[in-house]
């Protein structure tokens, strides 16, 4: 276990657990999307994180000499651009709704929203 | 045949264009959302019944499957396409009298894409983003009534929706880290034998992301709080269209995937924990629609133990069974639902006035969901408890005749409350009325000549059964 791999891995896994953290604790529904949002930035790092190769270079095709053996796996970032543009719509509507809830209820306290339980 | 990838372009396209066909009339966006489904489902039936055995694999971008997206579709996603895009028409023309903000179509024909889409690609990430689209429009739809019932709703299902997608995501990526692939017959392929633990930490993740758009056991808490708030036709399609794609995928991914004994007792527990769950506080409860929600999510809970029967039992009547209470369940709850427009004076379980037309109905997909003689549903259940029976396992089948006694008095006490209740005259929707007869009819009449269901889902189940033939297909190119 080098320093490399321990940010690479290490730092994705420390932010999706103060998401899930950020989420089961809070009572504010706003921090509750921040803390998703987190989770979510976690899972995108995680996986860029995973289709990397140590020492590769971008896979683009390029006219100069080949210095570089190996590039990294161009799978993860095709997958995490499309991940990211998911979570801003998520967080968008996530934010609509919450204005609402404040609208309607006045508060955004998750413990206030109680007309419907069992 | 119509190119069926058309299905997805055209809900794109249109779903985008709303905007400008409300500008040009005010009705043009309810009618293109009864014309797509309708599309959808000719193209849906045309494959199905003149298609060949082996699946038909759609290339996009002109990569052979490995490298590309491709849709591979065989008749068990026809057989979900179908029924979700039936659905989908049902509620449509319902509705198309109907004033209504041109958004709430555009929001319609999102949620029909992601669902459709599930169904008919091949590819894992590809379906992940499909499931986001038809999440978010889920989202925006339970949240659409904006009272504040329907705002509570929502936000639960949005944090718990989220929670599961980016699960999802994760298991997606460590599959495609072990087998090198994103396409599902190929990463069938390579998951045949033994696996190694990553795979199973995938599948769990996967299954964990689909267990809040299936209403199982961990992550359901949002589902009777969407179906009491959302509107009537947002709570069928909830129980007839979203939780039918999501089970599609769920069903996909465990027996094409992994079809692992751990996998399919994990889902049998939590079937079963389901089903108890929701059959007892569906009891108790007061609100109509809260007891309804109640039900669909017992219903899902059923669906999949009687699918995961296979992993303990061997016996593939298991997945006939399953695809049978799927239909069984989409059909009447989509009743059920659309026909609380017609009686907007019974919301309490046990008081209101209806009129006799809408207690009818209601008694009718009642009788199917709970599996009455003589209606569609009595074929589904009594073959759940036929299959127990013949594998010997007797405490799990005294155990879903007790949910099944359970669920029949609840629905009883509603019907019995109904006939006693003071008649109310209330305008029926003549487009709605056609509609809840025509599926009365098909619900009663295939209850008592069974045999066209039968044959098509016998014909999905081949399909589904022979994955051999599936893998061959598309991964045996390269």
């Amino acid at each position: 276990m080098n320093i490399e791999s321990l940010i690479f891995y290490g730092v994705p896994i420390y932010l999706i657990f103060m998401g899930v953290l950020v989420v089961l604790t809070t009572k504010n529904l706003f921090k509750m999307l921040l803390g998703l949002s987190l989770m979510n930035s976690g899972i995108n790092v995680l996986i860029v994180a995973l289709g990397y190769v140590r020492g590769g270079t971008t896979p683009i095709f390029s006219e100069y000499p080949k210095i570089y053996e190996k590039v990294v796996d161009p799978v993860p970032p095709a997958l995490v651009l499309t991940a990211i543009v998911i979570g801003l719509a998520f967080l968008g509507l996530g934010l609509s709704i919450v204005i609402r809830i404040k609208e309607k209820y006045g508060t955004v306290n998750v413990e206030k929203l109680k007309e419907l339980k069992w | 045949m119509v190119n069926s990838i058309l299905i997805i372009a055209f809900l794109l396209l249109f779903a985008f264009l709303m905007p400008l066909l409300a500008l040009l009339h005010k009705r043009l966006p309810a009618v293109v959302a009864l014309l797509l489904p309708a599309f959808n489902l000719y193209v849906g039936v045309t494959h199905f019944l003149k298609m060949e055995f082996i699946p038909l694999i759609i290339k996009t971008g002109g990569f052979r499957p490995p490298f590309g997206i491709n849709l591979a579709i065989d008749h068990f996603s026809l057989f979900f396409l179908i029924l979700v895009n039936v659905v989908a028409l049902f509620i449509a023309f319902s509705y198309l009298l109907e004033e209504q903000d041109y958004k709430f179509h555009m929001l319609f024909l999102l949620n029909l894409l992601g669902a459709s889409g599930i169904i008919l690609t091949g590819d894992l990430f590809n379906s992940f983003v499909f499931l986001e689209i038809f999440a978010i429009s889920a989202y925006a739809l339970a949240a659409s009534k904006r009272e504040k019932h329907a705002l509570e709703g929502a936000v639960k299902y949005l944090v718990v929706g989220s929670i599961g997608s980016s699960f999802y995501l994760l298991g997606v990526f460590l599959l495609y880290k072990v087998t090198g692939s994103l396409n599902m017959a190929f990463i069938a392929s390579s998951l045949q034998g033994e696996k190694s633990g990553i795979v199973y930490l995938a599948g769990m993740f996967m299954l964990f992301g689909l267990f809040v758009e299936t209403e199982l056991f961990p992550l359901n808490t949002w589902a009777p709080d969407v179906y009491q708030g959302a509107y009537n036709r947002i709570a069928a399609q909830f129980s007839s269209i979203i939780s039918k794609a999501a089970i599609y995928l769920m069903f996909r991914i465990v027996f094409f995937l992994f079809d692992d004994p751990l996998f399919y007792k994990l889902l049998i527990v939590m079937g079963i924990i389901t089903f108890v769950i929701a059959e007892f506080n569906a009891l108790v409860q007061k609100d109509l629609k809260r007891m309804l929600g109640y039900s669909s999510i017992g219903q899902m809970g059923l669906s999949v133990l009687a699918f995961a029967l296979y992993g303990i039992t061997s016996h593939p009547e298991a997945f006939f069974t399953a695809l049978l209470l799927v239909v069984n369940h989409a059909i009447s709850k989509a009743m059920i639902f659309t026909n609380l427009e017609n009686m907007p004076e019974y919301v309490q379980v046990d008081t209101g006035k209806a009129n006799p037309f809408s207690s009818l109905m209601f008694t009718v997909g009642a009788l199917s969901v709970m599996g009455f003689p003589f209606t569609l549903g009595f074929w589904a259940k009594i073959e759940v408890l036929g299959i127990l029976l013949r594998s010997n396992i007797l405490w799990l089948f005294f155990l879903i005749l007790i949910l099944f006694m359970v669920e029949a008095f609840y629905y009883f006490r509603v019907i019995s409350n109904l006939m006693r209740s003071e008649v109310v005259s209330v305008k029926l929707n003549p487009l709605l009325t056609i509609s809840l007869v025509v599926f009365a009819l098909f619900l009663l009449y295939q209850g008592f000549y069974p045999v066209q269901t039968f044959i098509w889902t016998n014909k999905a189940l081949n399909a589904f059964l022979n994955k051999a033939i599936y893998i061959s297909t598309i991964a045996g190119g390269l």
